[in-house]
């Protein structure tokens, strides 16, 4: 097979090492730079990835042995505290010995990489494939945007790649406040003398810092300034560094088979975020892929081109969906600066959603015992979903609610026509330790949920009442909008339901989520209203808050509202405006917020997975800083240790089925 | 976990005939459910009239569509059609609904591609409406009528199983992935405060007589898929081995019921797979 390999960084070089050993191949490299132009520092690598090149090509792997540098341990700094995780083997390599490496061996096979030739549309007749291994603003997906399809996504944040003339002891992270905003330094050693010193901040933080349009000595000064505390004297190094957004890159497709086959490797496919370093890592993984596949397929290129896929595409989407999260984190770290040492470090590592409580408890039983005392209100040793919590007169045992944790009623509807179905109790009934308040409002009058949610009666149904005049369903008649003597007389129900629940339970939630009455009046997408109850956040809330000032009146036992804090569709509540709303709810006397998500239309599109809401619950517990209850997809002990462990939360709705 | 046998409904060149035997064999075998498919463009059997000559046949096995395309449908005649045949077969229909992967088909009935989500949901919530009202006969002999599958990877279609069927039915590939699957449809039941647990189906490919057979099959049906096809091919399955491996996998994973679709129209597969799956 004739191969033409376009890119000779460490994805292009890889793969054709790999083909030219397994013989019978030719190979040509097209590198547009001259030789030893890269920029850029370090790369790291996992454990797991280490074991898989050394079994792609064990000679290459010795040299790379040899060149690696290895450390156990992720520092996490902040002005006040450091703490030190252990457990966390990782590797890195200068980015200039990776590539000479593979240069070497890359020789010993027989190619001779063409520098500084472009390889351009033409080129590729009597090649039977192009490999575009040309990075992100690969020339080779460009030309072809329908077969391959990527979308890029620009992130909000800002870095700058920098050096440090020092070898830090493991991963660490450095978080500096400053009266802009919030900056952070991702670093790692690579070499007995250098390290990469990654900084990012906000977009806000950067221009208030005015760099934008700073010289590169400019932001180097700047950082050795910002960090002169961590830096302790150290200097930091620039190479030809800017100010970037990061993009991450997603295709469909990573190959067509019409005229010269053309495949995707590495950042010409997708992009993973910088903050969990794994870029580097995934192109060689494709590269490995990419030659075995050919090689199981010396004769059907299409084969060897849909196995690559297909077995890179889920992982790398894995990766990509961490990347994602890890990067979310950082865009909103600076809402963390107030949780105790033990729970930051505890969160940074539970970012991604891909390491919990029990694999911290493995690598590192000292940080997971200091995040349990941090839980528990006397600091004594303890699981942290299994620590008590007390709000106002409430005592929750554990921090789970649900099945085996605090009994939660079933929603009470406060009236007749705020049942969801006719036979909704509408008096408190059983043994609970908190009772649920809920209007059905737009999602009023329908069957029982048994066989299926949000059908209206055929017969004996009632008008339904909600902010605006909106069917909810197209089988739904349009509600009715309340009138100011409707208001009166559902804030009078809401408090004669509290009357109702009082000397039955120590907790009362009002249920203002998932399109119910108060809710429909909360969210931009249900709520037209040009009275004073609609239009900006503050005016949606009148009503909410009316109910909620009037039960608070009456109710003496502990307080909370359930909303949902996203529509999860297009045109829905803002983050903003969640953290508005539930600190406008505390402001008022409610002491628990219970995280919801959707339901304000009928058709939107939930992100499920496990622990889809803690994102938001943890943005409104910090912003807003008022305690909060969240479910969605959290099953496990392990899932609510690591959402209370993590100070995501303070109570876990565990899964009902 | 159950374990049910797909009907020769979609198999080039099959005596139309054969699946009545078949759907016999399958329930003296011991097999929990008869699947079918549904495919416009394709010489397959219309999926509702395959499942009710084999209700007139069988007395206990299940009845399950995995998936008929519900948007090409008209939702009344096919409430209807359904009722019936849950009737005539005493209770024992399960259908499965869901938007189908091929654009052909759409373009084949006339129905706009782009609108199908929509569609299957309104279809939904109108099929069980006309089953309770029985405005439009037959009432179902099944409480409340048939129970609802539906399939899908979006999350609208993770939405639309929770809120208006009664579980989920996956549309083939590895535990693994699968897995992935129930952990939405149970966040999705949670979320919107279902009662009780979603039904778990899943669906493989089998063919034990002729595996070359087997390939030339899959790869004739899923020539939509291009270059894919040789992969979806490859992972039908072919020998003892393997069927008993990725029966343990889907048990281990929570599935509740597994369905293995033929890829031979050769009766004497039933009896193969059934020594198999018996074992």
């Amino acid at each position: 097979m004739k191969i033409a390999v376009v890119g000779g960084g460490p994805a292009g070089l890889y793969f054709s090492v790999l083909m030219a050993r397994s013989g019978g191949h030719h190979v040509e490299v097209f590198e547009r730079n001259p030789p030893n132009a890269t920029y850029g520092w370090g790369v790291v690598f996992s454990e797991g990835t280490l074991t898989e090149l050394a079994g792609g090509h064990g000679g290459l792997f010795e040299d790379l042995d040899k060149a690696l540098v290895r450390w156990s341990t992720i520092s996490i700094h902040r002005p006040e505290d450091t703490v030190r995780v252990t457990g966390q083997p990782f590797a890195a390599i200068d980015r200039k010995s990776l590539l000479s490496i593979l240069g070497r061996w890359a020789l010993l096979h027989g190619i001779s990489p063409n520098y500084e030739t472009e390889f351009q549309p033409g080129d590729e007749m009597g090649f039977d494939l192009v490999v575009a291994a040309d990075g992100i603003n690969s020339a080779w997906r460009r030309r072809f945007p329908e077969t391959f399809q990527s979308e890029e996504r620009v992130h909000p944040t800002r870095y700058i790649w920098l050096g440090l003339e020092q070898a830090l002891s493991g991963f660490t992270f450095v978080f500096e406040p400053t009266p802009a905003g919030l900056f952070q330094a991702h670093a790692y050693p690579y070499g007995p003398e250098e390290s990469t010193f990654i900084v990012e901040t906000t977009e806000e933080a950067f221009q208030a810092s005015e760099l934008a349009g700073a010289t590169e000595e400019q932001s180097l000064r700047f950082g050795e300034k910002l960090f002169a505390n961590f830096l302790a004297g150290a200097r930091l190094r620039s190479n030809r560094s800017q100010w970037l957004r990061f993009v991450t890159l997603r295709s469909q497709r990573w190959f067509r088979t019409e005229g010269v086959p053309v495949v995707l490797v590495g950042d010409a496919a997708h992009t993973a975020h910088f903050s969990i370093g794994s870029g580097t890592k995934l192109a060689m993984e494709d590269a490995a892929a990419l030659a075995d596949a050919l090689v199981s397929y010396p004769h059907d290129i299409t084969s060897a081109l849909v196995t690559y896929e297909v077995n890179r595409q889920p992982p790398v989407a894995r990766f990509q969906e961490a990347a994602l999260d890890s990067a979310r984190y950082f865009e909103r770290v600076s809402n963390l600066m107030e949780l105790p040492a033990s729970t930051f470090a505890f969160n940074l590592l539970t970012r991604s959603g891909r390491v919990s409580y029990l694999d911290v408890e493995r690598s590192d039983p000292g940080l997971v015992a200091e995040v349990g005392r941090s839980a528990s209100p006397d600091r004594r040793l303890a699981v942290p979903a299994l620590t008590p919590l007390t709000l106002g007169g409430t005592l929750f045992r554990t921090r789970l609610v649900g099945p085996g944790g605090f009994a939660l009623s079933e929603p009470i509807a406060v009236s007749l026509d705020g049942r969801r179905f006719p036979l909704q109790p509408t008096k408190v009934d059983g043994d609970w330790e908190g009772i649920v308040l809920t209007h059905a409002g737009p999602r009023a009058s329908c069957r029982p949920p048994e066989s299926g949610l949000d059908r209206p009666l055929l017969t004996g149904g009632w008008e339904t009442i909600a902010a605006s005049p909106i069917s909810y369903t197209a089988l739904h008649s349009a509600s009715r909008p309340l009138t100011s003597g409707d208001i009166e007389r559902v804030i009078g129900d809401f408090v004669e339901g509290a009357r109702g629940a009082a000397g039955n339970a120590t907790l009362l939630v009002i249920d203002a989520a998932q399109g119910n009455l108060l809710a429909s009046f909360i969210s931009p997408l249900t709520n037209h209203r040009d009275d004073e109850y609609g239009g900006s956040i503050g005016a949606r809330l009148r009503f909410p808050l009316a109910v909620i000032s009037a039960v608070r009146d009456v109710w003496d036992g502990t307080l909370a509202v359930r909303f949902s804090a996203s529509d999860f569709a297009r045109g829905g509540i803002s983050e903003d405006d969640a953290v508005h709303v539930a600190r406008a709810f505390a402001a008022h006397g409610v002491e628990l917020v219970e995280v919801c998500g959707g339901g304000a239309v009928a058709e939107y599109e939930p992100p499920y997975r496990r622990g889809y809401l803690l994102p938001l619950a943890s943005t409104i517990r910090l912003r807003a800083k008022v305690p909060v209850l969240v479910g969605g997809g959290l099953n496990t002990l392990d899932d609510a240790n690591t959402a209370v462990g993590s100070g995501r939360a303070d109570l876990v709705r565990v899964g009902t089925v | 976990m159950r374990v049910g046998i797909g009907l020769p409904s979609a198999i080039p060149g099959r005596d139309p005939r054969l699946l009545i035997d078949w759907a016999r064999q399958a329930e003296e075998a011991g097999f929990t459910s008869l699947g079918v498919i549904d495919r416009v463009t394709y010489d397959s059997s219309e999926p509702l009239v395959a499942l009710a000559a084999a209700a007139a046949v069988t007395s206990r096995i299940r009845l399950v569509s995995m998936v008929i395309i519900g948007p090409l449908h008209n939702s009344v005649l096919l409430a209807r059609q359904a009722a019936s045949l849950d009737a005539l077969s005493e209770g024992r229909l399960t259908l499965g609904l869901g938007v189908g992967a091929r654009r052909e088909d759409y373009e084949a009935a006339g129905v706009d591609y782009r609108r199908r989500g929509h569609i299957l949901t309104q279809q939904l919530a109108r099929i069980r409406d006309h089953w309770e009202d029985g405005r439009v006969g037959p009432l179902p002999v099944s409480a409340g009528g048939p129970d609802l599958l539906v399939g899908g990877a979006s999350p609208a279609a993770f939405l639309r199983a929770a809120r208006l069927a009664d579980g989920y039915v996956h549309g083939g590939g590895p535990a693994r992935s699968f897995a992935g699957a129930a952990t939405k449809v149970k966040a999705a039941w949670e979320d919107v405060g279902r009662p009780g647990s979603p039904q778990l189906w899943a669906q493989a490919y089998f063919g034990l007589s002729d595996a070359e057979a087997v390939n030339s099959y899959l790869l004739d049906y899923y020539r939509f898929a291009g270059p894919f096809a040789q992969r979806i091919a490859d992972a039908g399955l072919t020998t003892a081995t393997q069927l008993t491996n990725f029966i343990r996998a889907y048990e281990e994973v929570g599935c509740d019921e597994l369905v293995l679709l033929p890829t031979i129209a050769e009766l004497s597969e039933v009896e193969r797979l059934a020594s198999i799956v018996n074992r």
